[in-house]
């Protein structure tokens, strides 16, 4: 179970990296021709790739922060302190950049097939429980 | 239903007869863009099976998404040639064909 939750890890951000440079890719193109940039016309895709991008850039920053802090920490004395502030640090970021996709996958599809929000909510709804269902077992029995 | 013909939409070069083509039938270009995926995605996927006697459709999914976004992107450069559903839509699937292909163990 923690290798094929780290594999999903490194899917999401993997997935939020190649979003990112793919839409990053199409707005210097335009950027670089003067041109309408289209792409962003669209509120959900706009909202998830400004989002990324400041998520991105803060990553680099906490990434920095936290090799400063390793610098500074005494190892026999600080090491816990410090493995559990990057562990909660790098799970927040994580967390969110999987939440950025599903919001944009799935906010998207409602908006183009026209489903109604609530439904989407209540799909949103039923998958949480069937997350934290799943983390209890996980916690449970270790699988 | 009329159509407007090229002088009066006056096309006067590539750019004009694109959005010419787009203003007059909507569906051409995601068609176009359909069309490009569906060749890149077969072709890969059948020279791999017979390169190799197996083919990776997931991989071979990716590949043609990547490409028909790249290619809707530089479509992009000619005004009202493709507009921002289609954009939206390319990328997506190619977004969800890398979730699936990063989340798949044994493809084969």
């Amino acid at each position: 179970m923690p290798e094929e939750l780290k594999s999903l890890l490194f899917a999401a951000i993997l997935t939020a990296v190649f979003f990112f440079a793919i839409v990053n890719f199409g707005v210097t193109l335009t950027n670089n021709n003067n041109v309408n940039n289209t792409l962003l016309d669209n509120s959900v895709f706009n909202e998830t790739f400004n989002s990324l991008e400041n998520n991105l850039s803060n990553v680099q920053d906490t990434a920095q922060g936290q090799r400063e802090n390793f610098e500074e920490e005494t190892p026999i004395i600080g090491t816990d302190a410090f493995l559990f502030t990057s562990i909660i640090g790098a799970a927040k970021t994580f967390g969110s950049m999987m939440i950025k996709m599903y919001d944009l996958t799935f906010g998207l599809l409602g908006q183009v097939l026209g489903i109604s929000p609530i439904i989407i909510g209540v799909f949103t709804g039923m998958l949480l429980i069937l997350l934290i269902f799943l983390t209890w077992r996980f916690i449970k029995t270790g699988r | 239903m009329t159509y407007i013909t090229p002088t009066q939409y006056n096309v006067t070069g590539l750019e004009s007869l694109m959005q010419y083509v787009s203003y007059t039938i909507p569906i051409f270009v995601p068609l176009l863009l359909f069309g490009l995926f569906m060749i890149v995605l077969l072709s890969s996927y059948f020279a791999q099976r017979y390169r190799d006697g197996r083919g990776d459709f997931l991989a071979s999914f990716v590949v043609a998404g990547f490409l028909t976004t790249i290619v809707a992107y530089l479509l992009m450069l000619m005004p009202g040639v493709v507009n921002s559903l289609t954009l939206v839509v390319c990328t997506i699937v190619t977004v969800i064909g890398v979730l699936i292909l990063l989340n798949t163990e044994d493809r084969y």
